[in-house]
């Protein structure tokens, strides 16, 4: 359908030396995205036409100080970093002509800076400050001068219901926040939760959180759409949280030691599915150092594989009920015989074997054989230990997957799971009720030799 | 190659090339969405792209067409399909995609391409980036000591 009308311009028309007359807004977008070391000690010395460009307000609104060591190697700053800071945000907010959006402070930078900014920058939407030693008038007195404020980053010192409670009545549309912390508690939560209930974003990471906490900002916080608190590695991420984390737009909950940041979006619950599948999967912790990163990212693949996992899942309920009535200290007689049974006729023909003495060459090849099947066996039977180990572990999981389906019927579950494969809708009630036919645990039994 | 039910558009790049795309796909460009709906909806639209050519077009349509259908993908995959996307454009193409996406007013396009050039410029001394992106200074000695006094921020 697409035809050519003769090119009389050319397709290519080789332009000499075009990026110093890419358009100006283009060079404004660019820049803006460049940090102040650059726009300082770089683009402007590049072209006219770039220079003008760098000295556009809106190349300067957003300046991140936070990579301090780079930005003063660059500017070759020699002074106090306090009084080179000073400078540098001053110079910035002169640039910007008053009206910078956000600040990302150096780690140093303390109330004082905050102060002189706020002050400066009436119109101030978003700050971080990582300062864990705030004086709380000064921080006080300077977020009652940003009152448009939306969203700040700081320290777990400064979540107090003082000072939360300021920002609250200050500023009208304030909803974001971010947290530097160690550990979030349940207390520290409903401070938060108290002091801003209006809150739509909210980032923990890389902390302690306790599952109380986890959940009061759930219940509590109406408004929230986005939640960060990848990098917790409590196992507290139940089916209680997922169900109530599948209303927010976005959030990130990491379920594995070097997570790969996971999007559980509400609009696609088998994403929900997933996760839950990976942590239920997921093998004991001292098993966990061999799998890795890469098996959590295979288990992301699309397709048969996941109806494998759902299957998996369904056969688990089955595997506990066996384990559970043998107590888990040693594998069952029954569950063993197929390694015992090739073993035992072996041993017969060993014993008469003796009795010939002629056959002395048969009998070293059985004793041979004989060894090679019992270190099978003994293999096999350290494998299903190792099986047992992790079904235990699976064991609470799947109850608590069975409390977030229970009372549910099935289209319900299957739409909290958005299963398309037909096996596993079926596959999925059986979760619900763990005492399972005969047959089935036969085929798990076989499941776990082969494996 | 003619859909039933889906509606098209035709674009015509500055080289005269036409491209026959879903309405969807061209959406994604609020130029062509404003041109559609102030034309009302007509059958056999024919939108002129003009200082487009066919090349950057048909890689700015390769873009539109997977944003037109990014509801059917999870958001990583976006996000690597972009990475990818813009990772294999040589610098002409960029500097093309740049100045179609802005003219085209196709945002996500602009801030990728935005984010690629700031990347490339991102530490790098006044020659390095004339080198990179072949420009030629055009400052006298003067004139550069004059951004020197005009970029002094630090007050000893």
């Amino acid at each position: 359908m697409a035809g050519a009308h003769g090119g009389e311009e050319g397709s290519g028309a080789a332009l000499c030396r075009r990026w110093e007359e890419l358009s100006h807004d283009l060079a404004v977008l660019i820049f803006s995205r460049l940090g102040v070391e650059d726009l300082i000690a770089s683009v402007p010395y590049v072209c006219k036409a770039w220079r003008d460009s760098a000295l556009d307000s809106g190349c300067w609104r957003c300046p991140d100080f936070r990579d301090w060591t780079s930005i003063s190697r660059r500017l070759e700053c020699r002074r106090d970093a306090h009084v080179d800071f000073a400078d540098l945000v001053l110079f910035c907010v002169s640039l910007a002509g008053d009206s910078i959006d956000s600040v990302h402070f150096p780690p140093f930078a303390n109330d004082v800076d905050l102060l002189f900014v706020a002050s400066s920058c009436p119109g101030l939407l978003y700050f971080s400050l990582e300062c864990s030693e705030v004086d709380e008038d000064k921080f006080c007195e300077a977020i009652g001068k940003i009152g448009h404020l939306k969203g700040m980053a700081v320290h777990e010192n400064l979540i107090t219901e003082k000072l939360l409670g300021h920002v609250n009545r200050c500023c009208n549309d304030f909803s974001e926040l971010k947290i530097f912390a160690d550990a979030v508690d349940e207390e520290m939560a409903s401070v938060i939760c108290e002091c801003l209930p209006h809150l739509r974003k909210l980032e923990v990471m890389d902390c302690s959180l306790s599952r109380g906490a986890v959940l009061k900002f759930l219940d509590e916080l109406k408004d929230l759409e986005y939640l960060d608190i990848s990098g917790y590695e409590n196992c507290g991420i139940t089916g209680i949280v997922l169900e109530k984390a599948s209303r927010l737009k976005i959030s990130f909950l990491s379920v594995a030691p070097s997570p790969p940041r996971l999007a559980v979006d509400a609009t696609s619950p088998g994403l929900v599915f997933r996760v839950v599948i990976d942590w239920i999967m997921r093998p004991p912790l001292r098993h966990r150092n061999c799998r890795g990163r890469n098996a959590y990212r295979s288990h992301s693949d699309p397709g048969p594989k996941q109806q494998t996992l759902a299957q998996e899942l369904a056969s688990t309920a089955t595997s506990t009920h066996i384990e559970t009535s043998e107590d888990g200290s040693a594998p069952t007689p029954e569950v063993q015989s197929p390694g015992v049974n090739c073993q035992q006729p072996e041993n017969s023909q060993v014993s008469t074997g003796r009795g010939e003495d002629c056959h002395d060459l048969r009998i070293q090849e059985l004793i041979r054989e004989n060894n090679e099947l019992i270190r099978e066996n003994n293999e096999l039977s350290s494998k299903f230990r190792d099986l047992t180990a992790r079904i235990s572990s699976m064991d609470d999981k799947v109850d608590a997957l069975c409390s977030a389906f229970k009372g549910k019927d099935i289209n319900a579950i299957v739409r909290l799971l958005s299963i398309k494969v037909p096996d596993v809708a079926q596959a999925t009630p059986k979760t619900d009720d763990p005492p399972a036919p005969p047959e089935n645990s036969d085929n798990d039994r076989n499941d776990a030799h082969d494996g | 190659m003619v859909g039933v039910k889906k509606k098209m558009v035709t674009l015509v790049s500055s080289d005269g090339v036409e491209f026959v795309v879903e309405k969807r796909v061209a959406e994604q460009s609020l130029f062509i969405k404003n041109a559609l709906n102030e034309g009302g909806v007509e059958e056999k639209v024919m939108i002129p792209i003009p200082k487009v050519t066919s090349d950057t077009l048909s890689s700015v349509l390769e873009y539109c067409e997977k944003h037109a259908s990014a509801t059917e993908f999870q958001e990583n995959e976006i996000e690597e399909w972009d990475k990818e996307y813009i990772e294999k454009a040589d610098l002409d193409l960029l500097y093309y995609l740049l100045q179609a996406s802005y003219s085209m007013s196709i945002m996500g396009l602009m801030e990728l391409g935005a984010k690629k050039v700031a990347s490339l410029i991102r530490g790098k001394s006044p020659q390095e980036i004339r080198e990179l992106f072949n420009i030629k200074n055009d400052f006298t000695p003067e004139q550069e000591e004059e951004i020197r006094r005009e970029m002094q921020w630090n007050y000893e």
